[in-house]
């Protein structure tokens, strides 16, 4: 798999790297995955460049996918769905996210973007769990759904009956 | 880390680091982190809400008044290192801003982000 580069502070290609990360955030226990490259250490009251020591550096784009995954990490701690719980509902009952988004009342992509990047409100993401865990209230969301026409919405009435 | 006194030659030396600093961004060098900094911007995330931009918007907006200490004026240094007292997000959250420029290249590199520990004073501010 072709990994991520990143420019060293000497113009140099260096590879994006991978950590697993655990948090203790007012008790609650927090793991994700950050991503960081490796430069040479400096001093921060010195200003000095230690060339033996390599340590872990991060860009912008990379504290701010660490910062969008340990927000999602809070948010699925504090009950939000967690994107794997999204994608096996979705694969459990075969619905495309776009459908799942507008049935919850969602825009066309975001269901899709959550499954990507994690989560990024807390009421939204306790809603999309609560809906997934019942299927009484997916059923009634269906009806409600302005967004899908009367074939799509037996078709889901039927994979929801199927498997429960 | 060093305090500057006031002086104007100081001033003019903190207002060039950070004149320096907007041409960086405003030419595309994007902020770097260290793992400190990192760690402390996640706590500040969590807290406030505060993000990668809020920081960048933090640094374009410092004046030398915000200045608190560094500059080492040896220029042995790789980076030159310059601490600030500086405010943060919607909220004005006060935080503790230390940064370094690259003396013979382009990196901005964060140190500390962090809610101070201590009462910062602001010697160039009158």
């Amino acid at each position: 798999m072709e990994t991520k580069k990143v420019l060293s502070r000497e113009n140099v290609a260096t590879e994006e790297l991978q950590e697993t990360v655990f948090k203790n955030y007012k008790g609650i226990e927090l793991t994700y995955t950050e991503v960081y490259y490796l430069d040479y250490e400096v001093n921060e009251d010195t200003g000095i460049i230690n060339k033996e020591k390599k340590v872990k550096h991060y860009t912008k784009n990379q504290v701010n996918r660490n910062l969008q995954a340990l927000k999602s990490a809070y948010l699925v701690a504090k009950g939000a769905a967690a994107p794997y719980e999204i994608i096996k509902f979705r694969n459990r009952y075969h619905i495309a996210a776009s459908t799942l988004s507008v049935v919850l009342g969602f825009s066309k992509n975001t269901i899709s973007n959550i499954e990507n990047y994690g989560v990024t409100s807390l009421p939204s993401g306790r809603l999309i769990k609560m809906c997934i865990n019942n299927t009484g209230i997916m059923n009634q969301y269906v009806e409600l759904c302005d967004f899908i026409d009367k074939n799509k919405k037996d078709e889901l009435f039927r994979k929801f009956q199927k498997h429960d | 880390m060093t305090e500057l006194p006031y002086t104007v030659d100081n001033i003019k030396l903190i207002q060039e680091f950070i004149k320096e600093t907007r041409i960086r961004i405003a030419n595309g060098i994007s902020i770097t982190f260290t793992s400190k900094a990192s760690a402390e911007l996640e706590d500040l995330m969590l807290e406030y809400d505060i993000t990668t931009d809020d920081i960048e918007h933090t640094i374009l907006n410092l004046t030398p008044e915000n200045y608190y200490r560094g500059i080492d004026l040896s220029g042995k240094a790789d980076f030159n290192v310059c601490a600030f007292r500086a405010f943060v997000g919607n909220d004005n959250i006060e935080i503790y801003l230390k940064y370094g420029l690259e003396a013979n290249n382009l990196q901005i590199l964060i140190f500390s982000n962090h809610i101070p520990n201590f009462s910062m004073s602001q010697p160039f501010k009158n």
